[in-house]
């Protein structure tokens, strides 16, 4: 009587264990899932936007050539951001497409934002950035 | 004893179980609800990204095609401007930049307002100014405004001058011309002032009254000065270019004016 009663009580212990086993699996699953989009990548977004908006309003863009432009951004960008900007208008340097940044990472997490400007000679431009964490 | 025991066990196992299960839903909802406001903040940064910058091209693009320049410094507005302005070079500019922010962004722009009075509103004071056609001035009246100080140049002789000014208001008016003859009127504490000049042959009115507001009207070529005294603060000018924002995915809708920061401008 005391063996099967040991034995009831280990199979009743073994079979708590695995509910509260898988209880606590089913938690950390949902806790693990959190949240998909999180403040830090929202923040990416704002960066990239601020960043375009104080160039615009120094003129950078009225240059539309790639140097002044990369020098400008080297300044303004947060050291653990990068960015790429492409710039798009009716104008002759490169065929109306500048890419001023660094090269767009593979399997990386980044915003893509756009922004609108004319420069001082009345050159209409739509400016796409995208901007993502650099790898530690 | 020993079977109480074990189910005192069990049952404490299985609350405990329940409670990580209830803690696992919570999060799930918590993270599934700060989800969706973080995809609605993340999309309405990037309306709010469209719609201060296309508001701004349309501002700039303005200011360097028409006559129009504004000073705005503390209570005080200035802006010259001219009588027989056309906006047929603006105009022109405003539809070509409609069509291209129109084609890159999810926004539709209504210019009709804008080609009726190819005008200013000074936010968040709301003073608007206005062209009325090629011929004239308007500001719309405004408790805002204490004084309008106006200065007009013309090139044609100022024949006759004739000023009605009607005390018991509160607004002040001060009016001053250079060119071809004189005309001037001014006072304090005023409810209406009316001023009649002959320019060239041409009759031109200067017109202010509490509740009606401020004109220029006639034909006349002119540079204008109109200093604007106001209570208040001003941060931003508009222009009445209606921006149409919207995603009927998740039922949001937006409108707005063309509006940049005075410290763009100024």
């Amino acid at each position: 009587m005391k063996g099967k009663k040991g034995f009831i009580f280990t199979l009743d212990v073994i079979l708590g264990m695995i509910v509260v086993f898988v209880m606590v699996t089913i938690t950390l699953f949902f806790i693990s899932r959190g949240s998909e989009v999180s403040l830090g990548e929202y923040q990416l977004q704002t960066i990239g936007g601020d960043v375009v908006r104080v160039m615009d309003e120094r003129g950078t863009f009225d240059s539309l050539s790639h140097n002044p432009i990369q020098d400008e951004l080297a300044l303004l960008l947060p050291a653990n951001y990068d960015i790429l900007l492409r710039i798009q208008g009716s104008f002759s340097e490169g065929n109306g497409t500048i890419e001023v940044g660094n090269d767009i990472p593979d399997k990386r997490f980044l915003i893509v934002g756009q922004r609108a400007a004319l420069t001082s000679n009345g050159t209409y431009l739509l400016i796409t950035y995208f901007v993502w964490e650099k790898q530690q | 004893m020993r079977g109480k025991k074990g189910v005192f066990y069990t049952l404490s196992l299985t609350l405990f179980s329940l409670l990580l299960f209830g803690i696992a839903v919570l999060f799930l909802m918590s993270s599934t609800y700060t989800d969706s406001r973080l995809v609605e903040l993340s999309f309405s940064e990037r309306i709010y990204e469209a719609d201060t910058s296309i508001g701004g091209v349309f501002m700039e693009a303005f200011f360097q095609n028409s006559d129009t320049e504004i000073n705005v410094s503390n209570g005080s507005v200035i802006i010259e401007d001219h009588l027989q302005q056309s906006f047929g070079k603006t105009d022109s500019v405003f539809t070509q930049l409609q069509s291209q922010v129109e084609n890159d962004f999810p926004v539709q722009v209504n210019l009709n307002q804008y080609k009726k009075t190819h005008g200013l509103i000074f936010e968040p004071v709301n003073i608007s100014y206005e062209h009325n056609g090629s011929s004239g001035l308007f500001i719309a009246p405004n408790n805002a405004i204490t004084k309008y100080s106006v200065h007009l140049v013309v090139s044609q002789n100022i024949s006759s001058c004739v000023a009605d000014l009607v005390p018991g208001g509160e607004q002040d008016f001060f009016l001053s011309t250079s060119g071809s003859g004189t005309c001037s009127a001014s006072g304090n504490g005023l409810q209406k002032a009316t001023v009649t000049m002959n320019v060239g042959g041409t009759p031109l009115v200067v017109y202010f009254e509490e509740g009606q507001g401020f004109s220029i009207a006639g034909s006349v070529e002119a540079n204008t000065t109109v200093e604007i005294d106001y209570t208040g603060q001003i941060s931003s000018v508009a222009s009445p270019v209606i921006l149409q924002f919207s995603e009927p995915s998740i039922s949001f809708s937006k409108q707005d004016d063309a509006r940049i920061a005075i410290s763009s401008v100024t």
